[in-house]
């Protein structure tokens, strides 16, 4: 079954195509949440939270995108939701901090380059929502251009300079935290 | 920016490339099945609870018109009834206009 239909028999109320989409997506919709919240609980959040707006919004669903961009545009959005509503506690977090660690380590990245992604995933916060969404589908989900494209509902121009934009900012970034600047600074 | 800076920099942000996809917990689908579930079961309740309140609303509307259409109907009748008794002498109707 491809996922049009499982979409239209979701709508039905059939439980097993829900299930099914669930196999099929939750990798990936768990990935993507995890690079953005930088936290396995709050990644888990927003996977439950995707899921069941799927399930409510299955009807809404409009067959001229692919089900994969529309699964991960609602990803994104809620992932940057959820984002926004973290960030609005972020006082009463300063004010009564909660023991967290500050580097964040993937669990699926590889061994040798740990370091330097708990390094990618600090400096990452500081870019414009749009950016990040770019950079996190193309370098993180690794997925084609012209995918970001249609799941940002952007042009490919547009998903090429907005990663320009955030590579050269994360560049900016980082040379500030270089193992060299680093040496100086000690 | 010096070559060895600028292939750090490039390692940075490449150094998800190849990686492994993290995998969520096993029983997580059960959480969002029940999250459905629940969801369903309110708007299900929410729904009936709004047709048993316009049904209690509407059954007691009418009851408390029936009642006052009532008791209004019986007062005056028995108003009228009484008023009737009590002010009005018997007429009398003669036929005889010509004496």
């Amino acid at each position: 079954m491809d996922g049009k239909q499982l979409i239209r028999e979701i709508v039905k109320g059939n439980e097993n195509a829900f299930e099914m989409l669930y196999n099929r997506f939750s990798t990936k919709v768990y990935n993507t949440a995890l690079s953005y919240a930088k936290n396995i609980g709050d990644a888990e959040e927003i996977t439950q939270d995707v899921f069941v707006k799927i399930y409510k919004g299955a009807g809404s669903f409009k067959g001229s995108a692919s089900v994969e961009a529309w699964v991960y545009r609602i990803t994104v959005n809620t992932s940057l939701n959820y984002l926004k509503k973290r960030n609005r506690f972020s006082f009463f977090k300063k004010a009564f901090p909660i023991s967290q660690s500050v580097d964040f380590n993937h669990p699926g990245v590889l061994l040798e380059r740990k370091e330097q992604a708990a390094m990618l995933f600090s400096v990452m916060d500081g870019l414009a929502d749009r950016q990040k969404t770019a950079f996190i589908l193309s370098y993180i989900e690794s997925l084609p251009r012209q995918e970001v494209a249609d799941i940002m509902e952007i042009s490919l121009k547009a998903v090429e300079s907005l990663l320009q934009r955030a590579k050269h900012n994360l560049r900016l970034k980082l040379e500030k935290t270089s193992p060299d600047q680093r040496k100086s600074q000690n | 920016m010096n070559n060895e800076k600028k292939n750090w920099t490039d390692e940075v942000v490449e150094s998800m490339q190849g990686s492994q996809r993290a995998q969520p917990r096993a029983d997580l689908f059960a959480e969002i099945q029940e999250k459905v579930s629940t969801i369903g079961a309110r708007k299900v309740s929410m729904h009936s609870w709004r047709n048993y309140a316009a049904a209690a609303v509407l059954i007691i509307l009418l009851n408390t018109a029936a009642m006052i259409f009532y008791t209004q109907n019986d007062r005056y009748a028995v108003n009228e009834a009484e008023s009737i008794s009590s002010h009005y002498e018997p007429i009398y109707i003669s036929f005889q206009i010509y004496n």
